[in-house]
């Protein structure tokens, strides 16, 4: 038996004092009174003594019953079998949320260990705390709930096992999966039923409960996530999707769990890291944003740093941030080193395949990750380009007959020594040997393209390439867009007839901000202002981050798309009611805001539903609507035409590079029976994120992801950092901001993403660990309750009544006079003593 | 009720009785009572008895003259009056500490005993002296000799038999100036009376007669046995008679004496609860006297301390008309 309020409980036992502390000071007020006939009263006494006693102490013992009842009934006693504590046996799955967000360092400055306490350490101080009140035959299973939830250890009545392993889980950069965690738990419990033998009254007496520790902050619970609902399978054959019922509404287990965190600490992390080759060849520009979050932003400072191998170092920069600031970006130059100066740090990428890793890294605060961030960028000194069209001659008295391919030759290379080569290619003569040493491609005359040359595109684009896909300007017509396009990997497709406008469509005064233009962004819209077109076609298959250029009447001039990485892969779009649209090549999307995708996305987004291809350099495929002619527009001869296209060209590369990018937590698919490795930043601690921390090595742990047979790795991506493989492949990692935001999330929040899996009960967590803590209990009321008010109740009742009889009120007082004067005015009373006053007036013989 | 006899009533009421200071004051309002009463004869014990005529003699007292007898025969008579027998009448006022008690309250000063001047109530020897001056005055008036002791542990005075026009003063004023203290000895303070007492006479005990029956047994038979009449005016206070007190107290001794050995022990209890055996501890006692009354051919008068004096009078003269007939006189 324990209580809801423990010291409820005491306090009543502490009450049962009053009523005999009332008795003891009620009898020392006792009026002293002169007596004459004490002998007659002693006697008295005497002979009523004993029943009075009795008396007493029954009254006595019904106050305190009563007393005692009601205290305890507002203590709210829960019986063991209701706590599952000492008569039934229980199986607990212990969930420790060691995602990103339990590195938090608590706020401890007497701390001067360097494995200062986190709030990893703080939940499992609870864990411990509240197995102390698991019954002596209770088995015990840990499992950690960081991406990808694993069971680390089977239920158990080893608690030895257990704290053993309790001590070995170690914080991890992935992001919490709450989600996963519970159905995990929830499966291994079912799986590790008592053996009952067909005992029904034993089973009942099983219970299951499952304890979470965690902090709930942001990162662990994605907005608006309600457990038990969010079960999706698609079956690719079919296209189509299923939801499954939340895996408690059948069971009946307890969820327990600590109380959320209600502290918001100041925490500065790397929002987003974008490097990119300058034009002249020999410098990087690396443009970091950070976030800063908070409760209580204060005016502080911070440092930043940049690195890229075969770079300079960069001085560290320091962030002066103003109070309630939560943003700024900070830009560094790193020049190339000579081709004999390398740095000490270990290599982070491969030169030979032309691409680098950038690492940024911020001055250490409470919370590790988000401190570093990690990007691919291209740093081939070169680009080559090739332009499919026909060959043309630059007949500068009519520019109309110029062809868009020597306008875009023209803009690609306006000068010598620009970065770009130009290579002309014959439509005719498109082939994988054509395109070999080729960054990128642009076609002039996709209309010319014979169908090998597309597919030979295709390959192109996926293997990292970017293609530029313009109108042919010499038809109406642009048929080839049906074939073209679905070999390009692309949802793209052109509608209709080139459209002939009368009046000259301009385009936006406000461009859509892209990846792509970012470098031109400032005057981006000044040099979009004087561009117009009286010639475009319209297209479809898009969606609204996709559009590079945009026309004043809404639609796209320039939109740009990452190729499929898997033909197969179908687009899952679940809807609020559960309904399932699998839309694919055939899809029906002819708005530009339709919403496509080329990955599967869940209503409950978290990192584990995403897959991403690492050993695919995924390209990009760019398509204009107008071809860059003067018969259909304005745009060769515009200022924006050069910027325009070198950007493309470049910022396509880079985004391209870029994309080799995961965040900590994901699957990623590369080739099948690999090894990833990851080159961490040369810190001293090892890195982390397994789950569970190999004591018996003194040698430095490095992180890898193995892929399966079937090519998907068998692990999450565990930490922030750079990976290759033996063929050379470069992937960077980094952890999502999400993952690691500390807001705390609201209890209401809680209790309703709970509320599907039958509710949430919270343990108040206590500072010292070595006492037990008090159980606060969503519930005010127990089966107990009741009976003990009745019980109160019935004593106070039968006290009253009893107090009354033993007072002898109801005894008719012998001899009293109704009536003060007794002045003759006559004596009432039978056989008292007064009346024989009364008789014996007038004399007795 | 007439207007006479409620003035007489309220004469000899406690309340203002208890407003009387001194005793002497009082006492005379006590007569002032009495004799209304007389007068108008609402107490059979007040009225006198015709008993003969004799032949005039000089020196009697004109206002006896029978004058119808005279009128009829020419010669004169007196009446003579049962209250001319002479009889010997021993009041015994019981002074112990027990019959300090009462709750009946006065005015603050006015008490006209040493009781009743410590604590402004009327108590049990206020109305014990009431009753006993208002006896002698009555036994006086009618030619008895009265004497008077009051007692506790042993006869502490005595006022001598006597007849004598002064009497009533030398009793009113031993009666007022007596301390009330120590515990009650019955039988010896009546044996030291008996010694001094030869003739045969009528005895009145005033006292509460919280003693134990065996002592009220054994003085009581030596009175009777020696040829004395007796009779016992047990006063009690009204609180005594009813125990209606309603509260938890601590009841403390009145006559513990803390240079006696009895140790003054208080108790402590709950009047409502020991309510029921008291009383019928205290009928028992009561009945108790007065069946040794009976048994001894005496008698016994129970009253309430909180009533009018009136009625223990009457009965004390009746009784005193008893005893004077019996002896033939």
């Amino acid at each position: 038996m324990t209580f809801a309020h423990p010291a409820l409980a005491w306090t009543a036992l502490g009450a049962v004092a009053l009523p005999i502390v009332i008795h003891l000071l009620f009898r020392r007020r006792r009026v002293p009174l002169e007596w004459a006939a004490m002998d007659l009263l002693r006697e008295a006494v005497r002979r009523t003594n004993r029943r009075t006693k009795f008396e007493q102490w029954i009254l006595l013992v019904l106050r305190t019953l009563a007393v005692l009842a009601a205290g305890l009934a507002i203590a709210v006693p829960m019986a063991s079998d209701e706590l599952g504590l000492q008569d039934r046996r229980t199986t607990w799955m212990v969930v420790v949320d060691n995602g990103a967000t339990s590195q938090l360092v608590t706020d401890d400055e007497s701390s001067q260990s360097q494995q200062a306490s986190r709030e990893l350490d703080r939940l499992l101080d609870e864990v411990r705390v509240a197995l102390r009140a698991r019954g002596e035959r209770d088995r015990v299973g840990v499992m950690t709930a960081a991406a990808r939830p694993t069971v680390v250890l089977q239920p158990t009545a080893d608690m030895v096992e257990v704290e053993r392993v309790l001590s070995r889980v170690t914080a991890s950069m992935t992001p919490s999966d709450l989600e996963g965690a519970l159905r995990i738990a929830r499966e291994t419990l079912s799986a590790s039923e008592f053996d009952t033998e067909g005992d029904e009254a034993a089973s009942t007496r099983e219970l299951r409960k499952i304890f979470i520790a965690s902090g709930f902050r942001r990162g662990a619970l994605g907005e608006g996530q309600v457990f038990g609902q969010t079960s999706i399978t698609v079956d690719d054959t079919t296209q189509t999707a299923t939801q499954d019922e939340g895996p408690f509404l059948q069971d009946s287990i307890e969820i327990l769990a600590t109380v959320p965190a209600s502290d918001v600490p100041t925490d500065i992390r790397i929002r987003s890291l974008e490097a990119r080759m300058l034009p002249s060849g020999d410098a990087l520009a690396v443009r970091v944003v950070l976030a800063r979050e908070g409760s209580d932003v204060r005016a502080e400072e911070s440092k930043v740093g940049a690195f890229a191998d075969g770079f300079a170092s960069s001085t560290q920069r320091v962030v002066r941030w103003d109070a309630g600031q939560t943003e700024a970006t900070v830009e560094f130059q790193l020049t190339q080193e000579s081709a004999t100066a390398r740095t000490s740090q270990a290599a982070i990428s491969n030169r030979q395949d032309q691409r680098r890793a950038v690492r940024v890294e911020l001055s250490e605060d409470r919370l590790r990750p988000g401190n570093n961030a990690y990007t691919i960028v291209d740093v081939r000194p070169e680009i080559e380009v090739g332009v499919v069209g026909r060959r043309g001659s630059l007949d500068m008295a009519d520019l109309e007959k110029i062809p868009a391919s020597l306008w875009i030759a023209r803009a690609l290379s306006p000068m010598v020594g620009g970065g770009i080569r130009v290579r002309e290619i014959d439509p005719s003569a498109l082939d994988s040997r054509a395109l070999l040493g080729l960054d990128a491609v642009i076609l002039a005359r996709p209309d010319l393209l014979a169908t090998t040359s597309m597919e030979t595109l295709g390959e192109f684009a996926r293997a990292g390439g970017v293609v530029v896909v313009l109108p042919s300007g010499e038809s109406l017509t642009q048929s080839w867009s049906a074939e073209l396009f679905p070999r390009l990997g692309v949802g793209l497709r052109f509608t209709g007839d080139v459209k002939v406008l009368e009046t000259p469509l301009r385009l936006a005064d406000e461009q859509p901000r892209t990846p792509l233009l970012s470098t031109v962004r400032p005057e981006l819209d000044a040099l979009s202002s004087p561009v117009e077109a009286n010639r475009l076609i319209e297209c479809t298959g898009f969606t609204t981050g996709e559009v590079v250029l945009l026309y004043a009447n809404g639609l796209p001039l320039v939109v740009a798309q990452s190729p499929r990485l898997d033909q197969q892969t179908a687009v899952v779009d679940v809807t609020a009611t559960g309904k399932t649209r699998a839309s694919g090549a055939d899809s029906e999307a002819s708005t530009p805001n339709a919403s496509t995708s080329n990955t599967p996305t869940f209503k409950a987004s978290t990192p584990l539903d995403q897959t991403q291809r690492a050993d695919s350099k995924a390209g990009l495929i760019v398509v204009f609507t107008s071809a860059p002619e003067l018969s259909w527009t304005n745009l060769p001869v515009k200022p924006l035409m050069v910027p325009l296209l070198q950007e493309i060209v470049r910022a396509g590369l880079q985004l391209a590079a870029s994309r080799d990018e995961v965040a900590v937590g994901a699957v990623i698919q590369a080739e099948p029976s690999t090894t990833l490795q990851a080159v961490t930043s040369p810190t001293a601690e090892p890195p982390l994120g397994t789950a569970l921390r190999d004591t018996s090595s003194q040698s430095t742990f490095e992180a890898t992801v193995s892929m399966g047979a079937d090519g998907v790795a068998l692990d999450v991506v565990p930490v922030a950092g750079v990976w290759r493989s033996e063929n050379q492949l470069v992937l960077a990692s980094n952890v999502r901001e999400d993952s690691i935001a500390l807001t705390p999330i609201a209890v209401e929040q809680l209790r309703a993403a709970f509320a599907p899996v039958g509710g949430i009960t919270w343990t108040a967590s206590s500072e010292n660990s070595n006492e037990d803590p008090a159980r606060m209990t969503t519930k005010a009321w127990s089966l107990w309750s009741w009976p003990l008010f009745v019980i109160a109740l019935l004593a106070l009742l039968t006290e009253g009544v009893l107090a009354k009889i033993f007072s002898h009120m109801s005894f008719h007082r012998a001899g009293v006079s109704e009536s003060t004067d007794s002045r003759g005015t006559g004596l009432r009373g039978t056989g008292s003593i007064l009346d024989r006053v009364r008789a014996t007036r007038g004399g007795a013989s | 009720m007439t207007e006479r006899a409620m003035r007489a009533e309220q004469y000899l009421a406690p309340e203002t009785l208890g407003q009387l200071a001194p005793f002497e004051l009082r006492a005379r309002m006590i007569v002032e009572g009495v004799m209304s009463g007389m007068h108008r004869s609402p107490y059979q014990g007040l009225a006198v008895e015709f008993a003969e005529h004799r032949q005039y003699a000089p020196g009697d007292g004109i206002r006896q003259m029978d004058w119808k007898v005279f009128a009829r025969t020419d010669k004169l008579y007196i009446k003579r009056y049962v209250q001319e027998t002479n009889l010997d009448v021993v009041v015994l006022v019981d002074c112990s500490n027990s019959m300090r008690f009462g709750t009946l309250s006065m005015k603050r000063g006015w008490g006209g005993t040493d009781a009743s001047r410590s604590n402004d109530r009327w108590t049990k020897f206020d109305h014990a002296t009431a009753c006993a001056a208002a006896l002698a005055y009555v036994c006086l008036h009618q030619g008895d000799r009265v004497g008077l002791g009051l007692f506790d542990e042993e006869l502490r005075t005595q006022v001598k038999r006597s007849s004598q026009r002064d009497q009533w003063r030398a009793i009113v004023g031993a009666l007022s100036g007596q301390p009330v203290q120590r515990k009650a000895q019955l039988g010896r303070s009546v044996d030291q009376m008996l010694s001094r007492v030869q003739n045969r006479a009528l005895f009145v005990i005033v006292s509460d007669f919280l003693m134990g029956l065996d002592e009220i047994r054994t003085t009581l038979a030596r009175l009777t046995h020696r040829g004395h009449d007796a009779m016992l005016l047990q006063t009690l206070d009204r609180q005594e008679l009813e125990f209606s007190i309603d509260q938890p107290s601590r009841f403390e001794d009145l006559e513990a004496s803390s240079a006696s050995s009895d140790v003054a022990q208080a108790l402590e209890t709950d009047p409502r609860a020991v309510r029921a055996a008291y009383l019928e501890l205290l009928r028992e006692h009561v009945d108790g006297i007065n069946r040794i009354a009976r048994g001894l051919n005496a008698d016994s008068v129970l009253c309430d301390t909180h009533e009018s004096v009136g009625p223990v009078l009457a009965s004390l003269l009746d009784r005193r008309m008893h005893f004077a007939g019996r002896r033939g006189g």
